[in-house]
């Protein structure tokens, strides 16, 4: 089996082996092991490369027979090198094995390319998590409620992890959301408007909520090494709430 | 076919990088049957070197003493550090022969797949040396993976706030190498790494 694939991880197996995960094209995200070349020109693959692997085996550990970069090398440095590993860890924690999850393998391709080109970072992270999260089935609906309205720009709305959003008329929720949202930003969410700095606001808060009860609590180590910038907005019942500007 | 002390001892030496069951076989084999000083010997010499060896209470590198004896020789520039994975990596440049400063052993790489983030690296250690030693400069040498460069950059600028100079390793093209058979990533940084002739 020939597949494109990046080096999404690898830990030491024995002696001359390691293990490595990739991201295919083909197969989604597989483990292999692969023999590493005669020690002079011992090289651990990695480094954003797309490289064809030859690999074999039906079970889900694969031998790795040869691996070979297909593209020139892209250098990242500081900060874009972190937002990698972030989405190296969502990408190992999320995905399951041996599925063929082509957009995501585009996805990332899109991703690490963009952060080779120095634009901003926060909105390229979010982008990816909302592309995750579609492509795994399990995306986050900021266009309709629960019940199937479409979402009013004007009304504001309150939103669980199970029932999405509804409406928010001053009440006190018998369970307390996860925040509160004005239609208007729901809807520039939905519409992917990153510029927007509510809408970005929005989507740090959701999707690090989301995240976590994906992950059913299981850290993501790799925040550590990205700013942190705790939620400073304005709050109602001490949630979250984000207001059209 | 074999007794279980002997099941045990073949088991056990399989701990051993690159030691396959046929190996383990052989070399327990050899020690009962040909060679039961050497056996006697390694025994008392693995039991006594896990239980008397530890860390370096300042560079954290393998060592029987509290402090090992590269920290311990006067000759060596404390002010003067470089900054390793692993004791192998002090072993490896040791045998370069031109560092002439002392060591700081990270025991490990940025890698949050494995749950290693920065607060598990235990860098404050590092700074506690730093500023005890009065380091002038520091001398990165992490793997130059992905995981390793993290960590060094990470390192960097923990380091940059003590008002050191921080420098890291060079990337190339090794000795003896042929250009084109080094990878595309390697030849990229030896390029952004070069030196002025
Ligand atoms: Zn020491």
């Amino acid at each position: 089996m020939r597949v494109s694939a990046y080096v999404i991880h690898t830990r030491p197996f024995q002696d001359s082996k390691i293990l490595l995960d990739l991201l295919t094209f083909e197969q989604g995200l597989i483990r292999g092991v692969w023999r590493l070349p005669k020690k002079e020109a011992r090289v651990i693959p990695g480094s954003f490369l797309c490289y064809e692997v030859e690999c074999s085996g039906r079970g889900d550990l694969k031998t790795v027979k040869s691996l070979e970069s297909v593209q020139s090398s892209l250098v990242l440095e500081g900060l874009p090198l972190y937002a990698v590993l972030y989405a190296h860890e969502l990408l190992e924690k999320l995905l399951p094995t041996n599925l063929p999850l082509p957009d995501i393998f585009t996805l990332y391709q899109w991703l690490i390319q963009s952060l080779c080109s120095g634009v901003a970072i926060a909105p390229l992270l979010r982008r990816f998590e909302v592309g995750l999260f579609s492509e795994l089935g399990m995306g986050i609906n900021m266009v309709s409620t629960g019940r199937g309205e479409r979402v009013k720009p004007n009304q504001l709305y309150q939103f669980h992890h199970k029932f999405g959003l509804r409406p928010y008329h001053g009440e006190t929720p018998k369970q307390r959301p996860i925040l509160f949202v004005d239609g208007a930003v729901a809807l520039g969410y939905h519409a992917g408007q990153w510029t927007d700095k509510q809408v970005l606001s929005l989507a740090k808060e959701l999707h690090r909520n989301w995240l976590d009860s994906l992950l059913s609590g299981k850290p993501i180590v790799s925040r550590g090494l990205l700013p942190k910038q705790p939620f400073q907005g304005e709050r109602h019942l001490g949630v979250p709430i984000f207001r059209a500007l | 076919m074999f007794s279980p002390l002997i099941k045990e001892l073949i088991e056990s030496l399989r701990c051993l990088p690159g030691v396959g069951p046929r190996s383990a076989q052989k070399m327990a084999l050899y020690l009962l049957e040909r060679d039961h000083q050497g056996a006697d010997r390694l025994a008392n010499a693995l039991r006594e070197a896990l239980d008397k060896v530890g860390r370096c209470s300042s560079c954290r590198t393998l060592t029987e003493e509290t402090e090992c004896q590269l920290c311990q020789d006067p000759d060596r520039d404390a002010k003067s550090l470089c900054i390793v994975e692993t004791p192998a990596d002090v072993v490896a440049i040791e045998s370069a022969g031109s560092f002439k400063g002392r060591y700081f052993v990270l025991l490990g790489h940025l890698s949050p797949i494995d749950g290693i983030g920065p607060e598990e690296l235990g860098l404050d250690r590092l700074e506690i040396l730093v500023q005890h030693n009065q380091v002038e400069e520091a001398i990165i040498a992490t793997n130059s993976t992905v995981e390793g460069e993290a960590t060094c950059h990470y390192i960097a600028e923990k380091l940059k706030t003590l008002n050191i100079n921080v420098s890291r390793i060079a990337h190339g093209v090794p000795m003896g190498g042929e250009l084109e058979y080094v990878d595309g990533n390697t030849l990229a940084l030896a390029l952004e790494g070069r030196k002025k002739l």
